[in-house]
């Protein structure tokens, strides 16, 4: 009778974790992050699901219609970033984007250091996406509410 | 004139940029990334010579490298080209393949198009199978990606369709059908096992078509994924007497034999060579694991001047493997790699040693640890423990022109290998 209740609940908590799993969309912490993108990007939001793509690669073009470019920034949110937004660590994230060149693939997308060098890329094209801390200053570039 | 400004351009762009590991550079206002790798290994075993390499003895003939340069030229079109060399043995003997040159258009995120020479989409591993600084692994596991025959599937000249569909709250897929050419290396396994068995192959070559789907799950860090790859081609052998050096191997007794005209070999046909494959890659934080099955099915119909009979090369496949990473700097690691034999050719002929269990697999042990000495720089030391040889007629690592007294059932080998890539 014990074990049945063991069992039982061991399975709410396993069907709770994955309906987690399934249905979550804004990354937990995703707060001290801010999606930005440049201006000709006509989306308001992205999902956490397109975010994900776009950074993976995998999709170039948002829901509304706009072409996007991935940029990387190794700034203080890189990490985060990378495993908030896209379940990998640092190292993982590399090793898939040296991957995609090494089997033509796919290409390594434009890395800069700082949020400051990042908005002003953004800032000056054409559908180029990325990410910088909730306090970087961003003027010049739209921010995409993550739904 | 205008190309040497170029080329000037180009080079005092990137030499300063490798040294800080940025390889970016524009020409005409575009953006080239040019990436690159180089690995040099030494080789270690207690009796049985491995990779064509005198393992025995100690051999540091373990060295490749590759170059590739990638170009965006509009939103939807990016070309790329890849040089790859290597000398592992007698494997590659320093001449330099063309490894992939594509022009790759995407019209939708869930189609695109890639032609020229492509990476074939096998497996987990077949297309980046060169890249040992992407894996924990130095040698990866032989039964499933052995490295003497990487021509066999490494790549085609043809086209491509890929694309990736999101599946809502269930991941996504990711898809690539292809056909095209089977490119031939002359300096590879797929000569030199018929070559050891007194058929020097005069020319290979075999047209190919397959698909590889991929699903990223719900589950994060899982991804499943089956692959199929069919081939149809002929191996076109030197006729009875050429070179004279050669001792022809006559049919083996007991196959079914067509008599036809002349006594040597002068012809096989591939058919059908059919790989079926399933994997599994799941990482969560520091743990990544990984796992793959292959079905090989091949035959080939050798046609001599006065016989021809159909022999049976079908083999099968798996592999399991763990590693952790410890430290920024230490990965650890370990797998288990099998590799069957249907039907060795000893089987059908008393020219070769007869059959014994240890031509019917082999099985692989081994254990890795990965040193990241810096982001560019890799050292990895492993251990392999081998039981069994498998067959003449499809080696995975041991040929009879470095054992020409046979190979023994057990081998223990170390392997050293540094890497760099940037």
């Amino acid at each position: 009778m014990e074990k049945a209740k063991t069992m039982k609940r061991a399975l709410s908590v396993f069907a709770l974790v994955l309906s987690g799993l399934v249905f979550a969309t804004r990354p937990a912490g995703a707060g001290e992050i801010r999606i930005i993108a440049n201006r000709s990007v006509g989306a308001a939001s992205v999902s956490a699901e397109e975010v994900k793509s776009v950074f993976l690669e995998t999709r170039t073009v948002l829901k509304g219609g706009s072409r996007v470019q991935p940029i990387i920034v190794k700034s203080s949110v890189y990490s985060q970033f990378v495993e908030l937004y896209l379940g990998k660590t640092v190292e993982g994230l590399e090793t898939y984007y040296r991957s995609l060149i090494f089997s033509g693939t796919g290409s390594i997308p434009k890395t800069f250091s700082t949020d400051v060098e990042v908005v002003a890329y953004v800032s000056r094209t054409r559908g180029a996406m990325a990410y910088v801390s909730a306090s970087a200053q961003a003027a010049g570039v739209k921010t995409l509410e993550v739904k | 004139m205008r190309s040497n400004g170029i080329v000037l351009r180009a080079a005092m762009s990137i030499i300063p940029g490798l040294l800080y590991g940025q390889t970016d550079f524009s020409v005409a206002g575009r953006e080239i990334q040019v990436h690159g790798f180089a690995s040099q290994g030494f080789v270690y075993s207690n009796q049985n010579n491995f990779l064509t390499m005198n393992t025995s003895q100690g051999s540091f003939a373990m060295t490749d490298f590759g170059l590739n340069a990638t170009l965006q030229v509009t939103d939807k079109l990016r070309v790329g080209v890849q040089i790859y060399d290597r000398n592992v043995g007698q494997l590659g003997e320093w001449h330099p393949l063309l490894d992939y040159a594509y022009a790759d258009y995407r019209l939708k995120d869930w189609l695109g198009v890639r032609a020229g020479r492509v990476k074939t989409q096998l497996g987990l591993y077949t297309s980046t199978q060169d890249a040992d600084f992407l894996r924990t692994w130095a040698l990866l596991p032989q039964s499933v990606y052995p490295t003497d025959l990487r021509s066999m599937t490494i790549a085609h000249d043809g086209i491509d369709l890929y694309g990736a569909i999101p599946l809502r709250g269930a991941g996504s897929l990711s898809y690539t059908a292809y056909a095209g050419a089977r490119p031939d290396d002359k300096r590879s396994g797929l000569y030199y096992q018929f070559a050891d068995v007194g058929w020097p192959p005069k020319g290979s070559s075999a047209w190919m078509a397959g698909a590889d789907v991929r699903w990223t799950t719900f589950v994060p860090g899982l991804m499943l994924g089956i692959s199929a790859n069919f081939q149809k081609g002929a191996d076109e052998f030197y006729p009875s007497g050429t070179p004279a050096s050669q001792p022809v191997v006559p049919p083996p007794a007991g196959s079914q034999v067509y008599p036809l005209g002349g006594p040597g070999p002068s012809s096989g046909v591939y058919g059908p060579y059919r790989a079926t494959d399933a994997y599994a890659d799941y990482t969560t934080g520091r743990l990544h694991l990984a796992g793959e099955y292959r079905r090989n099915f091949r035959f080939v119909d050798v046609r001599g001047m006065m016989w021809r009979y159909v022999r049976n090369l079908s083999d099968r496949a798996w592999f399991a493997s763990a590693s952790y990473k410890a430290a920024k700097w230490l990965e650890v690691g370990a797998y288990e790699s099998r590799y069957y034999v249907d039907h060795p050719a000893a089987l059908d002929s008393p020219y070769f040693e007869p059959p014994t269990d240890s031509s019917y697999h082999i099985f692989d042990h081994a254990a890795t640890l990965r040193f990241d000495l810096t982001h560019s720089w890799n050292l990895k030391l492993e251990g392999h423990f081998m039981d069994g040889s498998g067959d003449p007629f499809a080696p995975h690592g041991f040929y009879k022109r470095v054992n020409p007294d046979g190979v023994k059932p057990k081998t223990t080998m170390v392997v050293i290998r540094a890497g760099w890539t940037f």
